[in-house]
């Protein structure tokens, strides 16, 4: 991707650890170490403590070893196969989601001529984001509720027999969790796409119009294939996002009706800040890492062919 | 003339977009039409806006939500400003220079990329616990201020596309590393500075677990945390004024956003790409 | 190149700048002085007692706070917020910092949690002070200040045999088995208050068939625990014999841990007898007249106030947010959750259900005052401190304050309530605080929640899906058995003291 730009002289050589060359880098390591620090306390020492953690029995009396028993309870809770069963489905719904909203009314707004419409277009689907996440669930939230807004809209357009209890129902809680947000166009994702619309050149598009592509083959032939990085990594990041944050079934259900909606980091968050099972929660941090990782490499091998970063 | 037929000929693209955008808004819009009713309006008409807009929704809100501007702001200023120094150094130092250990270096400062915070939940709570941090701003403050992995990511991109010129000028200038990062990476680096920034901001303004976990004194809360605990925790719920507070958790970005948009897009969309 | 650098120069400096001040607005100030009590003291405060409306339980406490402050100038009380948005996250709280050794000097809750009785010795034992005067009464030994048993807490004795007294409440507590019920409504389709459940049921249907939803059934947000009650209440009722058999301890009428464990440990409790299944039937008849999406997070608004539901759950700490809402305009009154007759299950046994808390006991739902031992730890003039705090607070001067200022005065227990009260209305209000007389029933506390509480949130989550028609109670308390086994054998181990071999 960018050259590496090398101070000495002769940068490739191999050092050997010399007093004097650690002296003259000295300034060097104290830029970064602050950094270090901060990282080894607040991100490899709780990382390595929760993996220890998870082979511990923990209460207010202290720590007992009980070896791979909260694996062991993990693997054997059918509710908490269940809540993986939840997060996939959210982890996948939302993965077509991303690869396709966003994506066409990015092309769409790519496709108006003059340059301000496309400025205020692009405004109009970035300001939803400056609402906190937190609002906008519960905003959805009581647009789910039995007198809320979805079912006051069903009713207005004479679809009354639709309506239900959008939360209360087992059969569709996920749904729900999963329309969250429709049409799921606001935020960065679209601007993701946006940005690489920007990147293609426009001798390209040129041609393509000399040529007499229409719009729809214009995309399909030319911007489709070169966003396929931009793709890529939204369905990555949304992975990693679903994988790791739960926010939406705490705020919106709790996870229920009954174990309905449950996610394992949700899970999780119970069992350390309800229940005080340390050991179990860090137990099922430390899959959830493995299933982060595995999807990270995934990802890194298909992207080999890109420029190495260092 | 012409303009205006390539106007016409845009209108059914303009209108697929528009169609597009109602439901995006919808959210806000239900947002702002009920934090204006009060008990009384809201059991009549739940959706649409009515008069007389009730603003006393609004200083109930307020009367809970005013102490998280406060500490919103100490908390992601002071994270920020941690994450933009020490982030850039780091950077600066990984990207311009070879020394021994800097590939090391550069792998365990991006290695950190792949440890989501959900999964250190447990033991960064238990660490913030045992330093006695708990119930403290330093409990949030200071996690933030260690999640610099992604501006490195973004400063280190940065840096290393400069050229190689100036710097081999200012060696021969005879100044050191850090002079040649106070004269020449940060003048260069501000701009990206600014993005890295509002990004951050609207993350950390976003964050709700982690503050819920730490900091249950009420007058330490953050904006996402009590709107949560206002709006889910009251005794006599009072939909207009949960959805008051929902308004007033997101007028200090609508600001900033105001004020910044080109750098907040940017800065979301280099955001979003590396982080 | 000049101008760009200082002008770089300023900007590295401007953040620096900034950052300091940023961290000296973080640390704030402190500062103190001292003479005969001096120092600093903190309490944990179970929410924002100054500032909780509709609440003299907790107000009223607050204020008596302030007295001792202003006693003691030189000592500097702080409060500690007691984290979480539910009862679970704050016990973990208490839990947290208790394991933390970073809990406050002084901790005032509703009532100790399993995380407290589970580790009384983490907890400071009043038992040889209570023989000692209180100073700031004229009673010969602290113990003779709590006269109205029943309103006014005895002790907490804990299962380990050991009779520790690990802390005080002020107040006795009808936890959820009174409902409130809009008397409009009830004239306008000509009902009254129940005696029996199967009136209770009928004058649902008459409610429902007028169009009202009958009943609000909180099942989740911040009174979730609201049905887990309700079904404990009614499991209580029909099984009281059970309870008698599993009380084996002094005191009597109330089941510690150990008893409970013992009971479930010999097969004398179990899911097995027909009356778990029973009470779980009688909720789910029950549940066609809860509002329609009670399986749903629960409204934002108050249908109750709204004049939409007719019934709802309350209790005495509620009644201040139901009297002081100025949206309810209409007259309302109370009654106690009546009898399970021969009539309306064949395991009816016309027994009113027990009253949840009451005598001050854990579990009682009270104000509720204990000291870590860490605060023992701190030096003797830092316990000297606390337990002068909670001496003050439980003196005779200080009760008839707190009393004064309830929505239900302290009364004698078996006092008629048009002696406590004289205006009609509030006799109206209150009966379904006074129907069952006296607190004669005791919170026994057939239940796992005081000893493992994610076993009780894990039965609740089971309960929904019953509820919700995915799950038999076959299949439900097959499903728990072994859970609850696992549960039982954990607590055994973590106390030898109990003498498990033995049973």
């Amino acid at each position: 991707m960018a050259s590496q730009v090398t101070f000495s002289a002769s940068a490739p050589r191999r050092y050997r650890i010399n007093l004097e060359r650690l002296r003259h880098f000295a300034p060097l390591y104290l830029m970064v170490l602050p950094t270090v620090v901060m990282l080894l306390i607040f991100f490899y020492y709780p990382a390595i403590n929760g993996f220890l953690t998870s082979f511990h029995y923990v209460d207010v009396r202290g720590w007992r070893w009980v070896g791979l028993d909260n694996y062991e309870r993990l693997f054997s809770d059918a509710r908490l196969g269940q809540s993986f069963k939840n997060l996939f489905f959210l982890a996948g719904f939302n993965v077509l989601v991303v690869t396709t909203m966003p994506l066409i009314v990015a092309a769409l707004i790519f496709r108006v001529k003059s340059t301000v419409a496309q400025f205020w277009w692009r405004i109009v689907f970035v300001i939803p984001i400056v609402v906190p996440a937190v609002a906008i669930i519960l905003v959805w939230r009581w647009m789910y509720a039995a007198d809320g807004g979805l079912n006051i809209l069903l009713n207005l357009i004479g679809l009354g027999d639709l309506t239900r209890s959008w939360l209360g129902d087992r059969d569709v809680v996920m749904w729900a969790l999963a329309f969250t947000n429709f049409p799921w166009v606001a935020g960065i994702n679209f601007l993701i796409y946006y940005a690489g619309l920007q990147e293609i050149s426009s001798e390209i598009l040129d041609a393509a119009v000399v040529d007499g592509a229409t719009s729809f083959r214009r995309f399909r032939s030319i911007e489709l294939p070169l966003l396929r990085p931009q793709m890529r990594l939204l369905v990555l990041l949304t992975l990693i996002y679903w994988m790791r944050s739960f926010e939406l079934p705490m705020i919106m259900t709790n996870g229920g009706p009954g174990y309905a909606s449950m996610v394992p980091g949700l899970r999780m968050f119970y069992a350390i800040n309800r229940d005080f099972d340390l050991g179990y929660g860090s137990a099922i941090g430390t899959i959830l890492f493995l299933i982060v990782l595995v999807i990270t490499l995934v990802q890194i091998r298909l992207t080999r062919t890109r420029d190495d970063v260092v | 003339m012409s303009r205006l037929n390539r106007l016409r000929r845009e209108i059914p693209l303009q209108l697929v977009l528009l169609i597009f955008a109602v439901p995006t808004f919808f959210p806000v819009f239900v947002m702002l039409s009920i934090s204006g009713k009060d008990f009384f309006q809201y059991g009549q008409q739940p959706l649409l806006p009515t008069l007389p807009f009730n603003f006393s929704n609004y200083e109930v809100a307020w009367a809970s939500m005013s102490s998280t501007y406060f500490n919103n702001t100490v908390i992601i200023g002071t994270s920020v400003a941690v994450i933009l120094i020490f982030a850039s150094l780091t950077s600066f130092a990984l990207a311009r220079f070879s020394f021994p250990g800097r590939k090391v270096l550069f792998y365990f400062v991006l290695a950190v990329l792949a440890i989501p915070p959900t999964v250190i939940l447990v033991p960064l709570f238990m660490l913030i616990v045992n330093m006695g941090l708990l119930n403290t701003r330093w409990a949030v403050i200071l996690p933030y201020a260690a999640s610099q992995s992604f501006a490195i990511l973004v400063f280190y991109t940065f840096f290393s596309t400069l050229s190689k010129e100036i710097f081999e000028s200012a060696q021969i200038d005879g100044a050191g590393f850090f002079q040649m990062y106070i004269h020449l990476g940060l003048p260069l680096a501000r701009p990206i500075m600014s993005s890295i920034g509002v990004f951050l901001i609207w993350i950390q303004w976003n964050d709700y677990i982690w503050p819920s976990l730490v900091l249950s004194n009420p007058e330490l809360q953050t904006v996402a945390l009590k709107l949560v605990v206002f709006y889910l925790g009251r005794g006599i719920p009072e939909p207009g004024q949960g959805m008051a507070a929902s308004v007033i958790s997101s007028i200090p970005l609508v600001i900033l956003f105001l004020v910044s948009m080109r750098t907040f897009i940017a800065g979301l969309t280099a955001g979003a790409v590396k982080g | 190149m000049n101008s760009s650098r200082t002008a770089s120069t300023r900007t590295f400096f401007t953040l620096c700048i900034l950052l300091v001040c940023l961290m000296a607005a973080v640390v704030g100030s402190s500062a103190q002085d001292a003479t005969e009590f001096s120092g600093e003291l903190r309490i944990a405060v179970w929410g924002q007692i100054d500032q909780a409306v509709g609440r003299p339980d907790v107000t009223v406490v607050h204020d008596m706070l302030q007295q001792w402050q202003a006693m003691y100038p030189d000592v500097q009380l702080g409060y500690d917020y007691i984290g979480g948005t539910n009862v679970s996250e704050r016990f973990t709280w208490i839990n947290t910092n208790l394991l933390a050794g970073t809990l406050p000097d002084v901790v005032m809750i509703y009532f100790p949690g399993p995380d407290v009785t589970n580790a009384v010795d983490l907890v400071y034992n009043f038992a040889d002070d209570l023989q000692q005067p209180n100073p700031y009464s004229t009673n010969a030994a602290w113990r003779e200040d709590f006269p109205l048993d029943g309103l006014v807490l005895n002790q907490t004795q804990s299962s380990d045999s050991g009779n520790r007294v690990i802390g005080f409440t002020l107040s006795g507590d009808s936890g959820v088995t009174t409902y409130a019920y809009n008397q409009t409504i009830f004239d306008e389709v000509g009902i009254e208050p129940p005696t029996t459940w199967g009136e209770f049921m009928q004058i649902q249907q008459t409610l429902k068939d007028a169009g009202y939803t009958p009943f609000q059934m909180p099942t989740a947000g911040s009174l979730g625990w609201v049905w887990n009650w309700a079904e404990w209440i009614i499991r209580e009722q029909l099984m009281e014999d059970v309870i008698s058999a599993c009380d084996i301890e002094e005191p009597r009428n109330l089941l510690n841990d150990k008893e409970v464990v013992r009971c479930i440990a010999t097969g004398t409790f179990t899911l097995q007898d027909p009356r778990m299944a029973e009470t779980w039937e009688l909720l789910q008849q029950w549940s066609q007249y809860w509002q329609e999406d009670f399986l749903a997070p629960p409204p934002d608004v108050d249908l109750f106030a709204q004049g939409e539901v007719a019934i709802i759950n309350t209790m005495n700490l509620w009644l201040g947010q139901i009297a002081a809402n100025p949206n309810i305009t209409f007259d309302w009154g109370t009654f106690y959750q009546p009898p399970v007759t021969a009539a309306d299950s064949e395991f009816g046994n016309d027994l009113l259900p027990r009253r949840v808390g009451n005598l001050g006991q854990a579990g009682s739902g009270s104000v509720y005052f204990f000291i870590p031992n860490t605060t023992v730890d701190r030096g003797p003039e830092r316990l000297a401190m606390a337990r002068d705090l909670i001496q003050y607070v439980t003196a005779p001067d200080q009760l008839a304050q707190w009393c004064s200022q309830q929505p239900i005065p302290c009364y004698e227990p078996g006092t008629p309530i048009e002696e406590v009260y004289t205006d009609p209305v509030m006799v109206e209000r209150m009966r379904g605080f006074f129907e069952p007389g006296a607190y004669n029933n005791g919170g026994a506390s057939l239940n796992w929640a005081t000893f493992d509480r994610a076993l009780d949130a894990e039965w609740s989550r089971l309960f929904v899906e019953y509820m919700s028609g995915s799950m038999t109670i076959e299949e439900v308390f097959a499903e728990f058995q072994p859970l609850l086994d696992d549960s039982v054998q954990r607590a055994i181990s973590a106390h030898p003291e109990w003498g498990a071999d033995s049973w």
